[in-house]
């Protein structure tokens, strides 16, 4: 044993890996992966900005102040309201408050004008009961995270401003983030299905196999995508209900998304199947069935997973573009990109620039995901080992 | 002008990193006499490459020179230390490739992929001196002939995935010399290539070594390399020298334990059926990781023993 | 290890392994056997196959159809055919033979425990029983002299040697007779290597293992071998017992590699050998049977025929081939003749005039005293013809008792004697500048026999000029100087097999050696293709030399071809045969 024992420092490739205390031996390749992406901080954050909003997707019904189809008739376009604790003349408030909307007719533009009333005083209220809804279609509840009311029960709060019904911009927001992101995820499982079935038989097989799927795969990457996705939406039948039209775009959006998935997986897979530990394990005398499922899966399912992380914002994108263009998702259900269908308008953005506030919400999920990804990415690598 | 180029005294590097602090280096001390090729030879770990590179100063963050100085003296100019030559000093641009230049072990990493040969090799040379483009690739295509490329005429013309591995590392043994630097480093630069490919470029080194009485520190882990090229070997193990002399006193009558357990853990020496050697079976109980200071034992020979 | 039915200390036998990736060769009919416990090095350089080889024997990769590989079973005590298995039949086999990987990062899966990675061979070979797994795991880190502790770790937390092993424990837990080691200890450091060597030296002593040793470091094979393949483009150049071959390399590749070693020793000087020895003669025409009797003819150049497929050609200097006689097989050796026309050897000696379809025979077979047909013809100064009769022998297949040739002369008048006799295949026949001597070539004997000529012209008893060292001679042809350009056909039999089974060959790539005038060796000039069958001298200047090659018989097989090589000197032509023939 003593041979063994003066072995490890000569052996090292380069005085960096030389240092390798004994701790990092003991963790398994999950934990040393946890702790390189733990040093991505940015990745972190973006982790956890993900988790907060599909949190508060997911509970949009407590987290919206108001349903989808409350109207405030009095604020029509009205802008973002203010948070306060102080009032005009100086007296501060423990509770936080808002001030309801003065409504002027622009004499000149005939443009609706709202100004601060002091009068009304809206305080806000944590955990409040407000809206009646039906928690996914299943539970009934009015809990609220928070409204305004007053004393009277007048009031409300629109955080975000109004569109041009006098809907609250923040309630549409967090209810069309549900759409959206779980079309992202949704349709990235679709995605991820078709890449790895497609990918995974290219790769695996080869021969013919493989040279149909990948002229199947440059075939739809040639196409151009939009026209072709508008044509495909508009094919949906009229009559479908919201939901199926929600599924359909779905589809549609991960039908063309999984070529770029089943390349890649059909190269891990090439690559996987010549690596040496795989080699081995058919020497051993493993079935194919092991080879690919004890051997090969683990190894494949972190970079998969990487990749499918970058994928999704094309699919929320995708969903966005979409139904910008008013031929995705239909009302009444709400995603970013139906509520941004609203700004096509030049005048209105000129008017009434906060209905642009899902397009903030867009860039972050977006930017979220990529970052993740990367984060994701370089912590996958099993020999990356660099700087631990 | 001394008969040392390069001087060494107490070099010690260390890596700073998330986990703690390596020393790659431990109190490194040796001479690279002129004219004469030194070999430093040891396992991974050694600290063979991180010496070059300190030398080139080219050691990257997390790794710093802590200690220690290296003294290189030009001919025809005043002496300097390297380690405290500060970055933006021109000698340290002279010193890149002008004074001292490189050969690595991997010759596509030196070689640019989207450049033609000539052109690289004549860039080499427009980085150092005031000459016009076409007298640079003249140059270029002398200094490829002199290094044995065949058909020079066309092959400057082509691109480096267009050479064999002996070629491509012909023509950047080619671009490190255009520049008649004083000291030549090649840093294993036969190992990527099969053995008789090894052999040709082996010859090369010494035939224009014969020729240009250049400086050459030689780095490798191959006994069988230091024994064919080198003049002086540096023994290297853990980041510390081990021992230093001819390569016939260290190679035939080697002093330190290590050495003589590295030796005999070589197949080419051992005799058929006798066992290897291990080093923990032919060190014993004899202590190889105290670091002890080199002691001159005679003859020009440095061993570190208590 | 108790003996079974067909054991014969034999456990593996290849036969004309190929493999051919994409159009490009790799492997190229590749034959050995390899004895129990022994160990065969497999040397090389980077793109010699010898990877491939290792591979194709375990079936990591499928070879090309035509080779076989044949392993003795100690389960069914049988041999058994790995190379037409279907994968799922090999599962059980897998047990017996195994592979240890050069990259020790890349060959165990990093996601997988030590313990795991050691005991999957385990699992998929049906052992249920976890704690027995266990012990079995624990034993072999012991033997692997790997600590305990390490069943639980990842395998990056283990240097480069202690992967090997780990690897190595996997190989072996199995309790496998035959060991594939890739490159095994080459990506290791000098002291882990050592390690390594030893340990994979004492396995093999306790666990009676036998070893296919693929390495490019030829020190590390000398170690540990017993024998040895040298391999270069996908084929076996040398093979032998691992002194002989580093001792007394034959082929010029061999010579090469051993020569670039730089030795350990600083007062022992690397001179490596020229690359250009290394130059093939280039190939004019390919894709004929087995080419023989080449004869350069001032009119229509070089002349060749095809003895597998038939046909008499010549080939010109822009390589264009045009037939100059048709259907005839079996003409083993020509002479062109002062009437325009060919004296050609086969089943018998006859005359062929140019354009004429009728041929003259000069001198018959005679099956009733054992001759059963002619191989090489030569004339001498005054255009005497000197004919081998092949004798009569198994190989043949004729029903006679075996028997050797004798030697034939066709004096001009067309009378024939026997000048000489106990001849046992006359591959090459030809006289020195002088005319005082004959050459006679024996490809069975492995000698060249010289024959003084007295003042009458008679044949002195013979004595042995050369002996071949491997391979057998061919045809020769003699240079102005004296020398001798003989082709040596480098064809081994595969230890243990019957002398007369066409399938145990292995054919290394042809030869011309050059024998000068005193009887030692002087160079060798190499053909890429196996068998070179014979030379003559032609072109300008009688400057370039002819080299023709055979396939190895088997019909299909068209890897014969006419090669040619610019000759620092003039060779000797051949006096036109002015035989007349006898009528009766």
């Amino acid at each position: 044993m003593s041979e063994a024992v003066l072995e490890r420092p000569p052996d090292s490739q380069d005085p960096i890996a030389q240092v390798a205390p004994e701790e990092l031996d003991l963790l398994t390749p999950k934990q040393l992966a946890w702790r390189r992406f733990k040093r991505h901080r940015l990745a972190l954050v973006s982790g956890g900005v993900l988790i907060f909003m599909y949190f508060v997707a997911g509970f949009a019904e407590f987290f919206a102040p108001y349903a989808t189809t409350y109207r405030n008739v009095t604020a029509i376009n009205a802008p973002p309201m203010d948070v306060r604790f102080f009032e005009h003349d100086g007296t501060f408030h423990f509770r936080p408050f808002v001030y309801g909307y003065d409504l002027h007719i622009n004499e000149e533009t005939w443009a609706r004008e709202y100004s601060e009333n002091p009068e009304k005083l809206y305080p806000l209220r944590f955990f409040a009961r407000g809206d009646p809804y039906e928690l996914w279609n299943l539970f009934d509840g009015n809990l609220h995270l928070f409204i305004a009311e007053d004393e009277t029960g007048a009031g409300y709060i629109h955080f975000l401003g109004t569109d041009q019904l006098g809907r609250d911009v923040l309630s549409r927001v967090i209810y069309g983030g549900r759409i959206s992101l779980s079309i992202g995820m949704l349709g990235i499982g679709l995605t991820l299905i078709l890449g790895v079935f497609f990918g995974g038989f290219a790769g695996y097989l080869g021969g013919w196999v493989d040279r149909i799927v990948q002229r199947m795969i440059e075939v739809l990457q040639s196409l151009p995508t939009l026209p072709l996705w508008m044509a495909l939406t508009a094919a949906l039948p009229a009559h479908w209900s919201s939901l199926r039209i929600y599924f359909g775009v779905t589809i549609i959006l991960s039908l063309f998304g999984w070529t770029a998935l089943a390349r890649q997986v059909r190269g891990r897979f090439l690559a996987l199947r010549n690596e040496d530990f795989v080699i081995a394990a058919r020497l051993i005398g493993s079935g194919q069935n092991r080879i690919i499922f004890k051997h090969m899966m683990p190894s494949f399912m972190s970079h998969t997973i990487t990749t499918a992380t970058l994928a999704v914002p094309g699919v929320i994108l995708g969903e966005t573009a979409l139904s910008f263009l008013g031929i995705g998702i239909r009302p009444p259900i709400v995603s970013w990109g139906v509520l941004m269908e609203q700004a096509q308008n030049y005048q209105v953005i000129s008017m009434t620039p906060w209905i642009l506030y899902p397009g903030l919400f867009v860039v972050i999920a977006v930017m979220a995901f990529n970052v993740l990804g990367d984060g994701l990415r370089d912590a996958a690598d099993p020999y990356n080992t660099g700087g631990l | 002008m001394t008969d040392n180029i390069l001087e060494i005294r107490n070099l010690g590097v260390r890596f700073r990193t998330d986990t703690g602090i390596t020393n790659a280096l431990n109190d490194v001390n040796f001479d690279v006499p002129r004219g004469k090729v030194t070999a430093i030879v040891g396992e991974s770990g050694s600290g063979k490459s991180v010496t070059a590179n300190c030398i080139m100063r080219l050691l990257q963050p997390p790794g710093e020179i802590v200690s220690g100085s290296i003294m290189f003296e030009p001919s025809e100019r005043e002496a300097f230390d390297v380690v405290q030559v500060a970055d933006r000093d021109p000698r340290i641009y002279e010193l890149h490739g002008g004074l001292i230049s490189m050969v690595f072990q991997e010759p596509m990493t030196a070689l640019s992929p989207v450049y033609r040969v000539g052109n690289q090799v004549a860039e080499a040379i427009l980085c150092h001196r005031q000459v016009s483009k076409e007298a640079a690739l003249a140059e270029a295509h002398d200094m490829l002939q002199r290094v044995g490329i065949p058909d020079v005429d066309t092959r400057i013309n082509m691109y480096p995935f267009e050479f064999s591995g002996g070629m491509r590392q012909r023509v950047v043994i080619a671009m490190a010399l255009v520049c008649h630097p004083e000291v030549l480093i090649c840093d294993e630069p036969t190992t990527a290539l099969d053995v008789t490919i090894q052999a040709e470029i082996l010859t090369l080194i010494k035939d224009l070594q014969a020729e240009l009485h250049n400086s050459i520190i030689f780095i490798t882990h191959d006994i069988g390399i230091v024994a064919q090229i080198a003049d002086y070997v540096v023994v290297m193990y853990q980041g510390r020298v081990l021992e230093i002399g001819t390569v016939r006193q260290v190679l035939k009558d080697p002093l330190h334990p290590y050495t003589k357990g590295l030796l005999a853990a070589i197949p080419g020496i051992v005799p058929k059926n006798q066992r290897l050697a291990t080093i923990a079976t032919s060190v014993g109980d004899a202590d190889i990781t105290t670091p002890y200071p080199l002691k001159d034992v005679g003859d020009g020979r440095m061993v570190s023993q208590p | 290890m108790n003996t079974k039915a067909g054991d014969d200390g034999r456990i593996l036998k290849v036969r004309h392994l190929s493999k051919t990736f994409d159009g490009h060769v790799a492997l190229q009919d590749v034959s050995f056997d390899l004895a129990r416990a022994d160990t065969l090095g497999v040397v090389g350089e980077s793109g010699s196959g010898k990877t491939t080889l290792a591979r194709c024997i375990l079936r990591a990769i499928d070879p090309d159809l035509g080779g076989s590989v044949e392993f003795m079973s100690e389960e069914t005590g049988d041999w058994v055919t790995l190379s037409t298995l279907k994968h799922r039949e090999l599962v059980p086999l897998r047990k017996e033979m195994q592979m240890v990987f050069q990259d020790p990062y890349s060959s165990l899966n990093p996601r997988m425990t030590v313990r795991q990675i050691i005991e999957e061979p385990l699992i998929v070979h049906g052992e249920r029983d976890r704690d027995e797994r266990l012990e079995r795991v624990r034993e072999m880190l012991d033997l692997v002299q790997l600590s305990q502790d390490s069943l639980t770790r990842y395998p990056h937390a283990f240097s480069g040697g202690q992967r090997q092993r780990i690897g190595i424990a996997r190989a072996l837990i199995l309790r496998p007779n035959l060991v594939v080691c890739d490159e095994t200890v080459s990506a290791l450091d000098v002291s882990v290597q050592a390690q390594i060597i030893n340990l994979l030296e004492d396995l093999q002593k306790t666990l009676h293992l036998t070893y296919i040793f693929v390495a490019h470091d030829l020190a590390v094979v000398r170690h540990i071998c017993n024998n040895v393949l040298v391999m270069h483009n996908g084929v076996v150049v040398e093979r032998g017992d691992v002194d002989d071959v580093f001792d007394k390399p034959q082929r010029n590749y061999t010579k090469l590699l051993l020569s670039a070693i730089p030795s350990p020793d600083p007062d022992i000087r690397m001179q490596p050998a020229e690359r250009s020895i290394l130059d093939h003669a280039e190939p004019v025409v390919e894709g004929y049977g087995l080419v023989e009797g080449p004869v350069w003819h001032d009119d229509y150049g070089l002349l060749f025929s095809d003895v597998l497929y038939g046909g008499v050609y010549a080939v010109d200097n822009a390589r264009q081939v045009t037939p100059v006689f048709e259907h005839r097989r079996g003409i083993g050796g020509m002479v062109d003749h002062v009437d325009g026309g060919l004296v050609v050897s086969g089943k018998n000696v006859s005359l062929k005039r140019f354009g004429e379809t009728e041929s003259v025979l000069l001198l018959d077979r005679d099956p009733d005293n054992g001759n059963v047909g002619y191989n090489d013809i030569t004339t001498d100064v005054h255009g005497r013809i000197y004919a081998g009769s092949l004798g009569s022998s198994p190989v043949f297949d004729d029903g006679l008792e075996p028997r050797a040739g004798d030697l034939y002369v066709i004096d001009l008048d067309g009378s024939s004697r026997i000048v000489a006799e106990d001849i046992q295949l006359t591959n090459g026949l030809g006289f020195s500048p002088d005319g005082k001597a004959l050459y006679h070539a024996d490809s069975r004997r492995r000698q060249i026999y010289r024959y003084e000529i007295d003042k009458a012209g008679e044949l002195k008893p013979r004595e042995v000029f050369f002996e071949f060292d491997s391979g057998s001679p061919d045809g020769l042809a003699i240079a102005e100087d004296g020398s001798l350009w003989v082709a040596n056909v480098m064809r081994e039999r595969v230890n243990g097999d019957s002398p007369h089974d066409e399938t145990a060959s292995q054919f290394l790539p042809g030869r011309v050696l050059v024998i000068n005038p005193n009887g030692s060796e002087r160079t060798a000039i190499e053909i890429p293709v196996p068998m070179c069958t014979s030379v003559c001298f032609g072109g300008a200047g009688l400057r370039t030399l002819y080299i023709v090659s055979g396939s190895n018989g088997v019909d299909g097989d068209r890897r014969g071809g006419v090669y040619r090589y610019e000759a620092p000197i003039s060779g000797l032509k051949l006096t036109p045969a002015a035989v007349q023939p006898r009528l009766n």
